[in-house]
């Protein structure tokens, strides 16, 4: 076994990749007024645990998808610690630039603020770090043995739920809807949304879906794997509205709304984002 | 297999990164343990009085003393008594806590600097 030191081009390459990547799904809820409300808005033991969820999302992206192709724990650490890091400085770094961080706001205030959207920022840059390279660095990638299993399916596809819908879900425009929409059309666009995931993940030969979505061997399996993708769809959408305080004093048909609402978008994360993050 | 092994430009990064996840993640559960979540207690002070185009202006500080965000703040000024008296009133979309935002109260005729009276009307809680 030979060591060998990766040269420093290298290095900045990737990380010009990955905020490439982190600005590319990030700009969009970087300039939205409710996510820096949220910021000052949600309470000090919710922004720990969708940090921490950030977190664990990260490890489980990089475990199963990261740039580096042998990898041990440790290693998955280091990379979650580095581009969580980087996702603090580079939203910091934007939010000053907009003006959205003074020196008269409170420590709370700026760190809440930064805390909200770090998370998908640091997604995003990971996600830029190994997709957006050129495809030569992949020659060790594809010998390795990733056959697709269900604890992967569902940690990319949490993460490319979020990465997708998280930059609509404070929006005013979600409560929006949700309330004013009848209920018949709140089935349909419950029933469009696994259709579209279905479409994607077993029909219409989407990018990376021969290698990353399990074989179906029957229309059973078929249905099992579109469930489990608008399950995910929805638990990852009402942990969003719930961590943006959008179930406040809501009434269940609310909560089932608003989450139905914002599982449009996070399904296309679930399927397509899914896919595209990982091929 | 080849080993990667890190460059001095990734043990920077890594280092600087882990520092800011520590402190990040030290501070809010410090926060937790530590800042009791009071609800917002709302403090207004004001300046001096300027003469601007046809009317006059008190600039106004409102500081949240509590840990809870205060939303849609009315604040309300009344100067002078009686026949003099005059009215005007500031709306703030959000005031964090333990923050404070800036704003300014008009009046037509020219107030008593000694006379100002601030009210904190109401706010809600988002």
């Amino acid at each position: 076994m030979t060591d060998f030191i990766i040269p420093v081009s290298d290095s900045l390459k990737e990380y010009a990749r990955g905020i490439t990547g982190g600005l590319l799904f990030s700009l969009p809820m970087l300039y939205t007024m409710e996510l820096w409300w949220a910021g000052f808005i949600a309470s000090p033991l919710r922004l720990l645990i969708y940090f921490f969820v950030g977190i664990l999302l990260l490890l489980a992206y990089n475990h199963y998808v990261g740039i580096r192709s042998s990898h041990t724990l440790l290693e998955g650490i280091a990379e979650t610690i580095e581009e969580m890091g980087m996702g603090l400085l580079l939203t910091a770094t934007v939010l000053w630039l907009s003006g959205r961080i003074t020196t008269d706001m409170s420590f709370s205030e700026i760190s809440g603020k930064i805390i909200v959207e770090a998370v998908t920022v640091a997604i995003g840059i990971s996600v830029g770090k190994t997709q957006l390279g050129t495809s030569d660095d992949d020659d060790d990638q594809e010998v390795e043995e990733r056959e697709p299993h269900i604890e992967r399916e569902l940690g990319i596809a949490l993460c490319g739920a979020i990465l997708i819908a998280s930059n609509v879900a404070p929006t005013e425009e979600i409560a929006v809807i949700a309330l004013e929409i009848e209920n018949y059309k709140l089935l349909l666009i419950a029933f469009v949304s696994i259709i579209i995931g279905g479409i994607i993940l077993y029909y219409s030969n989407f990018k990376g879906s021969k290698q990353w979505v399990r074989k179906p061997n029957s229309q059973t399996d078929v249905l099992a794997g579109t469930v489990i993708m608008y399950a995910i769809t929805l638990t990852s959408s009402a942990f969003m509205l719930w961590f943006f305080g959008r179930f406040n004093g809501l009434s269940l048909h609310g909560i089932i709304a608003e989450s139905i609402v914002l599982g449009f978008p996070a399904a296309l994360g679930a399927s397509a984002g899914r896919l595209l993050i990982q091929s | 297999m080849a080993k990667e092994k890190k460059n001095w430009l990734e043990w920077v990064v890594l280092f600087i990164s882990g520092i800011l996840v520590v402190f990040t993640l030290g501070y809010i559960v410090y926060e937790i343990i530590f800042e009791e979540q009071t609800s917002p207690d709302i403090v207004v002070t004001y300046g001096k009085i300027e003469q601007k185009t046809g009317y006059i202006a008190l600039p106004i500080t409102a500081t949240n003393k509590g840990a809870e965000t205060a939303e849609d703040l009315h604040i309300e000024v009344t100067t002078g008594n009686g026949d003099n008296k005059e009215q005007s009133n500031l709306l703030f979309n959000y005031l964090p806590g333990k923050s404070s935002v800036k704003g300014w109260v008009t009046f037509k005729n020219n107030p008593d600097p000694a006379q100002f009276e601030v009210h904190v009307l109401g706010y809600s809680i988002p």
